[in-house]
């Protein structure tokens, strides 16, 4: 083996020792480092921080900076250290809350119980808590003077790394630091619902809910656990103490609303809903649901405003944007004009009104078509007029004939459809009655 | 041997009255009008004619003032009577109670779901059309058996009915309906009945093949009954009434629908 490897072989030895927690070793190991190669930069760092006096740890970053004179930890620590040197010039090692004195190695202070060392969320060596950074990779690490943030904060950390048992102790030193602060306890059973320990989260939430009953937040929180937990009474319960409470939260209106739907309370679910939309006029779940809700009562009109606005304020490509649109399509669908408005649909709607009247008019002829009298057949010519206008005041009102008359409008308007449509049903009616009476 | 397979099938299949409660289409654009007018009327005809009218002046009275307005097939093939406007009046007279209610449900809950889609005045032009179709085909039907020639009249909403339940199974043919079914099966040879009830979900189609079977199973017995034993045949039921009623629904329909659905089931199939 080259030096070099074996070198590297040994600086990583001590950096995984560093990393453990295993000083002593880490500290033999990365001075046998130095001694072969004193300008390793990495070890040098390294030995800083497992070296044990101050003067130590010193000479070691100043080293780092001869090799490097850029290197940023190497910067920061010699700050530090002067700091400390300026506010506890004897040698011994701090607690830096309670200033108590420490064992060199110590991990917990022996008289506040609080850490002196912090595990780094993303890289998991051991730093001082006095660090705000972490001096291996440069996570942001947080003040400790900031107490159970500082703690949530790292909890939080663990928990991307789904370093369980860190969070755990993290929560636990937070809900310590400050057992009663309101937003804390929200926080914990956050991260407690995050963490699947819904048992804990429902605990916290019920401890939190008795110290401060007026809070809503808790309530909601706590339906939504217990909606998730299949126990919608509780649940329903919760929410609608939360709306009592606070009734301008969109999210707990919504989830309360489906809750009534399920229970069949749609009268209920409709006034939460227009509620929330009047709090988040663009809550997309919402209108989805509300024109859901009008839809089963009847009101398809409204069914169809709502599942608009659903479509337009639902994100592009979005499942709940393309259900609106599917809705749509169903209740409101457009035709290409063409289509909707051309000579074939005109036919069709106006032998549809024709039929009857010409099945009547051969019945009576004793379905022999030619002995069909001709006041028959001149009815049947009224008749076809008559549904003609018919068809035109109801179905096809932008047909070209009507367009010719009365813009490209069409039949538009309720006078406009009195004008066309009245005339069509009496002279329909009319011709309809001629052949009934056998006229 | 064919025809005692028929009958006897006919016969049991008349046992089972199969009652619609519940589809998974409950919504409604807009109350059903045309249909609660339409069942609306038939009732009123029911009290005014078959109650009001028969205490007032009596059983053979009633029956030739209530003649004239019944579908009797030999007028019309000879175009004397009323002429098509006894198609009409005889589709919203009943012979009894359970005539009318029988139609008046199946009526109330498949017309409703058609008039939701082609609107109450469509529905309503549609619901005569029916009437005149499969009046038409009674007519024709009747007139052909050898014996009767068409001295039967016929009434009841039965046949406009037939194109309704048609339609919506046109439309709505993957649908499930909640249906309560109960009736009596004779115990052949023996003259006990076992009674049964059930409740399943049946598929739409299940309605019409039921119906279409007992039509045809009745419609042929009564042409092969008369052909071949020169007797009426004892069971009568206007079954051309019924496969009119089915024609319509199927070939009228097309008519009827609003463009957007002709044209969106064709696009992406999608169910209205």
């Amino acid at each position: 083996m080259h030096d070099a490897d074996r070198i590297d072989e040994l600086l990583k030895r001590g950096i995984a020792a560093a990393k453990a927690g295993r000083r002593e070793e880490a500290r033999q190991i990365l001075l046998h480092v130095v001694e072969l190669n004193e300008r390793n930069e990495r070890a040098w760092l390294w030995l800083s921080g497992v070296v044990d006096a101050r003067e130590d740890r010193r000479v070691c970053l100043e080293n780092v900076l001869t090799i490097n004179p850029g290197n940023p930890h190497a910067r920061q620590g010699l700050r530090r250290l002067d700091q400390q040197a300026a506010v506890a010039p004897a040698a011994e090692e701090r607690c830096p809350r309670c200033q108590a004195s420490v064992p060199p190695s110590g991990r917990t202070c022996p008289n506040c119980g609080q850490p002196l060392v912090v595990v780094c969320p993303r890289c998991g060596v051991y730093v001082e808590v006095e660090h705000v950074v972490c001096i291996d990779c440069g996570q942001f690490l947080g003040d400790f003077r900031d107490g159970a943030d500082y703690h949530l904060m790292l909890a939080r950390g663990y928990l991307e790394q789904q370093r369980f048992a860190l969070v755990q102790e993290a929560i636990a030193r937070a809900e310590a630091e400050a057992p009663d602060d309101p937003q804390v306890l929200q926080e914990v059973a956050a991260l407690y619902e995050e963490m699947n320990h819904t048992d804990l989260a429902v605990a916290v939430y019920r401890r939190a809910i008795e110290r401060y009953p007026e809070n809503p937040v808790y309530y909601a929180r706590l339906g939504g656990i217990y909606r998730r937990r299949a126990m919608p009474d509780d649940a329903q319960e919760m929410y609608e103490q939360a709306v009592k409470l606070d009734s301008g939260d969109p999210a707990t209106l919504f989830a309360l609303a489906e809750l009534y739907i399920e229970d069949g309370l749609i009268e209920s679910a409709r006034k939460l809903l227009e509620h929330a939309i009047r709090v988040d006029p663009g809550h997309t779940q919402a209108h989805l649901l509300l024109s859901d809700v009008y839809h089963r009562l009847g009101q398809g009109k409204l069914a169809v405003q709502h599942y608009r606005q659903a479509a337009m304020s639902a994100a592009p490509g979005s499942v709940t944007g393309q259900q609106a649109q599917r809705e749509l399509v169903r209740l409101a669908p457009s035709l290409p004009e063409r289509r909707a408005q051309g000579w074939g649909e005109t036919l069709r709607c106006t032998f549809a009104l024709m039929l009857p009247l010409v099945l009547a008019a051969w019945v009576n002829a004793g379905l022999v078509p030619w002995r069909i009298s001709p006041t028959a057949w001149m009815a049947l010519v009224v008749a076809t007029i008559g549904a003609y206008l018919w068809v035109c005041a109801a179905d096809v009102p932008r047909n070209e004939v009507m367009r010719a008359i009365f813009g490209q409008e069409g039949v538009k308007g309720f006078w406009r459809k009195a004008l066309v449509g009245a005339p069509g049903v009496v002279l329909w009616s009319a011709a309809f009655g001629l052949i009934l009476g056998k006229v | 041997m064919g025809m005692n397979i028929a009958f006897f099938l006919l016969y049991y299949l008349s046992r089972v009255q199969l009652l619609p409660i519940k589809d998974d289409r409950g919504r409604f654009r807009s109350f059903p009008f045309m249909t609660t007018g339409i069942v609306f009327l038939n009732v009123l005809v029911f009290i005014g004619v078959n109650i009001v009218l028969a205490l007032a002046v009596g059983a053979e009275a009633w029956n030739a003032l209530v003649f004239p307005f019944l579908l009797l097939p030999a007028d019309i093939g000879e175009g004397t009577g009323l002429g098509a406007l006894s198609l009409i009046t005889s589709a919203f007279l009943h012979a009894d109670l359970m005539h009318l209610l029988g139609n008046m449900f199946l009526l109330f809950f498949f017309g409703r779901k058609l008039e939701d889609v082609l609107g109450p005045f469509k529905f309503g032009v549609f619901y005569l059309v029916c009437i005149f179709v499969s009046g038409t085909v009674h007519v024709v039907g009747e007139i052909a058996l050898p014996i009767t020639q068409g001295a039967r009249p016929a009434l009841g909403a039965s046949g406009a009915l037939m194109g309704i339940v048609t339609a919506y199974i046109f439309l709505y043919h993957d649908q499930r309906i909640r249906t309560v079914i109960f009736g009596f099966f004779p115990i052949p040879e023996t003259c006990y009945f076992v009674p049964f009830l059930a409740w399943p979900r049946l598929p739409a189609w299940v309605f019409i093949i039921v119906n279409v079977t007992q039509d045809i199973l009745g419609a042929w017995l009564a042409q092969t009954v008369e052909r071949e034993y020169g007797v009426e045949f004892p069971v009568y039921i206007a079954w051309f009434v019924h496969l009119g009623g089915v024609l319509a629904g199927l070939s009228c329909l097309y008519l009827f629908l609003p463009a957007e659905i002709i044209h969106y089931r064709r696009q992406i199939g999608e169910k209205v």
